[in-house]
């Protein structure tokens, strides 16, 4: 429990200002967005340090836009609504609902991984590739996914053989994912599991794309039947690869349109860029991708890297232009990658997030970093 | 901005105004249809939620809304004729979404939460007597005072806006997260560093001064209202007899 003693807490009393001047309303809705240079952003905060009537404004203002972006009442920590029962009881009968509606999938034959290559898994630790998705051809160098017959108990132990990244015994991780992010200690990726195992799945998802071809090598699904999930892309994306100078790990970082942050307490909560060209969006599923729907951020920025954590989302791309969530998708903020003089050229390809401290880092080499979440960034 | 800002600040100034909300307002605030057709189909409805949140009172946020639409609208007229709306001090500095309602928030603490900003009249007595016991030089209290303000001072303003938005204003961490656009973990994470930093130097201030740790940790504890009324009773009982 955190200590403020009363005699702290009137010496921080005393020193508010009463009848201080007020900034301009626009200064302060630019101070929400971030849109205020250094200089007047520090100054902001000087007078909101001494100013219960501006914080007011600021914190009715700023909550209000995230209650109006979710079209739900919060209430706040003081008080008690009648409201926040009859959510749960509706939120209760909605699980109840989508329970008894509900059919796991039939259990399918876990695809083996050939020895050359390992597959991609794209956010999803409980998809299952039903046999007639299964390219079996293969372009050069791909890997190839083959299926075994569906023998329910030979499966399982099979599924018992495989390790599944980020399963209960995987070490622990970093928190977010990024575009080449290692997850240290990492073993190797997962197969996919069938929807009868998904609800039990822990842990986080390894995004570490070693190999792209995998994406390559499987055509377009058909709309998938309930319980299994399409992986594959409609066509072969233009694959990125960034020099492996840039992490620290050498790997290669797969196509811009494979990749994919998880949320790593929760991973039914995934991330990814679309297919080229994005379109200034983002993917998000809320169910393990099942389905995705598409988040605009902006039009007219091509985004190439993307690092989650929780409900802290950045997205980078064209321009060295960088965005960010802490509302998980709700609202995005263009955050001014500079330290005053300079700015970075290029495509930013790589983001990694680690609680205040980010960095990005460019398609010419360049690697920024902040640790105030944006507000001040520096050039390695 | 100023004649000192140089091209490259002038130009990244440039970039972050918000150019399309700027036409529509400036549209809004000369009274073109079209515009308005735009606004009201874009706004209204988030006004009016913004509003309910805001107030929470269903009649004080209409009232609200009611009366910021009639100000965006411009229902005074001046007297070569022209509107004047309130939409011409939209600046684009930040979203149109987001100025509206800031502009709703500062209306109503302005008007409807103006009494509450005032301190309580037992706070008021509180404080008088802590400045009365603050006159006695050198008590333990000064020397706690003087120590506490100096720590606070040497915060950074987004650590004092942390705790102040925390301990006296009430804010949860994800308000506190809003206000200051980062994640309600940080901020936690922020103000338990913050509380424990100021905490220690404090008493390393007060060791400075010849207290003990002990004596140093044991006055930031002490309730300092509380041994100031318990003063002014003894005072008192003692003018009864």
């Amino acid at each position: 429990m955190r200590k403020f003693s009363p005699p702290l807490r009137e010496r921080l009393r005393l020193q508010q200002e009463q009848n201080c001047g007020h900034p301009d309303v626009n200064l302060l809705v630019a101070f929400v967005e971030r849109n205020l240079p250094p200089s007047e952003h520090a100054a902001m905060l000087t007078h909101l340090a001494e100013c219960p009537g501006c914080r007011e404004v600021l914190a009715l203002s700023s909550n209000a836009g995230a209650d109006d972006a979710l079209s739900l009442r919060v209430s706040p920590k003081r008080r008690q609504s009648w409201l926040g029962w009859q959510l749960a009881a509706a939120a209760a009968i909605l699980c109840a609902v989508i329970g008894a509606l509900w059919r796991p999938s039939p259990i399918r034959s876990s695809p083996e991984i050939t020895a050359s290559s390992k597959p991609i898994l794209i956010g999803n630790p409980a998809s299952s590739i039903p046999e007639s998705l299964v390219s079996k051809e293969s372009a050069s160098g791909t890997a190839k996914l083959q299926t075994r017959a569906k023998d329910t108990k030979k499966a399982s132990r099979q599924r018992k053989d495989v390790e599944f990244a980020g399963g209960s015994r995987a070490p622990s991780r970093q928190k977010g994912y990024s575009t080449g992010s290692r997850a240290e200690g990492a073993s190797p990726p997962p197969v996919t599991k069938s929807g009868a195992e998904a609800e039990t799945a822990s842990g986080s998802i390894d995004i570490s794309a070693a190999q792209t071809e995998v994406l390559t090598a499987l055509p377009r699904p058909p709309a998938a039947p309930v319980g299994s999930t399409a992986v594959a892309p409609a066509t072969a994306p233009s694959e990125v690869v960034v020099p492996s100078f840039l992490f620290s790990n050498a790997r290669r970082v797969g196509s811009a349109h494979g990749l994919v942050a998880a949320e790593k307490r929760n991973e039914r909560t995934v991330w990814k860029l679309g297919e080229s060209p994005t379109g200034g969006r983002v993917l998000k599923s809320d169910d393990g991708g099942r389905t995705w729907r598409t988040i605009s951020v902006d039009p007219r920025i091509q985004f190439y890297a993307l690092s989650a954590s929780g409900s802290n989302v950045w997205v980078g791309g064209a321009n060295g232009k960088l965005f960010h969530s802490i509302d998980a998708g709700i609202h995005w903020t263009a955050i001014s990658v500079t330290n005053g003089d300079t700015t970075p050229v290029g495509l930013i390809v790589g983001i990694e997030a680690r609680g205040d401290s980010v960095t990005v880092k460019t398609d010419s080499g360049a690697t920024w970093t902040t640790n105030d979440d944006g507000l001040h960034w520096r050039e390695e | 901005m100023g004649e000192g800002n140089s091209v490259q600040q002038r130009a990244q100034f440039i970039k972050t105004l918000r150019i399309d909300d700027l036409v529509l307002a400036r549209g809004c605030a000369r009274g073109h249809e079209a515009a308005w057709e735009q606004f009201v189909a874009l706004y209204r409805e988030k006004l009016y939620r913004a509003a309910s949140f805001i107030a929470r009172e269903e009649c004080i946020a209409r009232e609200l809304a009611d009366s910021l639409y009639a100000d965006l609208f411009g229902m005074r007229v001046r007297k070569d004729g022209e509107r004047v709306s309130k939409l011409q001090s939209y600046l684009g500095r930040g979203s149109l979404q987001g100025w509206l309602r800031t502009v709703l928030a500062q209306e109503y603490v302005n008007r409807f939460r103006r009494d509450q900003r005032l301190v309580p009249f037992d706070e008021a007595l509180d404080s008088e007597a802590q400045t009365s016991s603050l006159s006695s030089p050198r008590s333990q209290t000064t020397q706690l005072s003087e120590s506490t303000d100096a720590v606070l001072a040497a915060l950074s303003s987004q650590e004092r806006t942390i705790l102040a938005a925390y301990y006296l204003d009430g804010r949860t961490l994800a308000e506190i997260g809003r206000m200051l656009h980062a994640h309600e973990s940080t901020i936690s994470r922020r103000l338990d560093k913050i509380t424990l930093k100021v905490r220690k130097r404090i008493v390393a201030t007060l060791r400075a001064r010849g207290f003990s740790k002990r004596a140093a940790e044991e006055m930031l504890e002490a309730d300092v209202r509380g041994l100031s009324i318990d003063v002014r009773n003894h005072l008192a009982q003692e003018r009864q007899l």
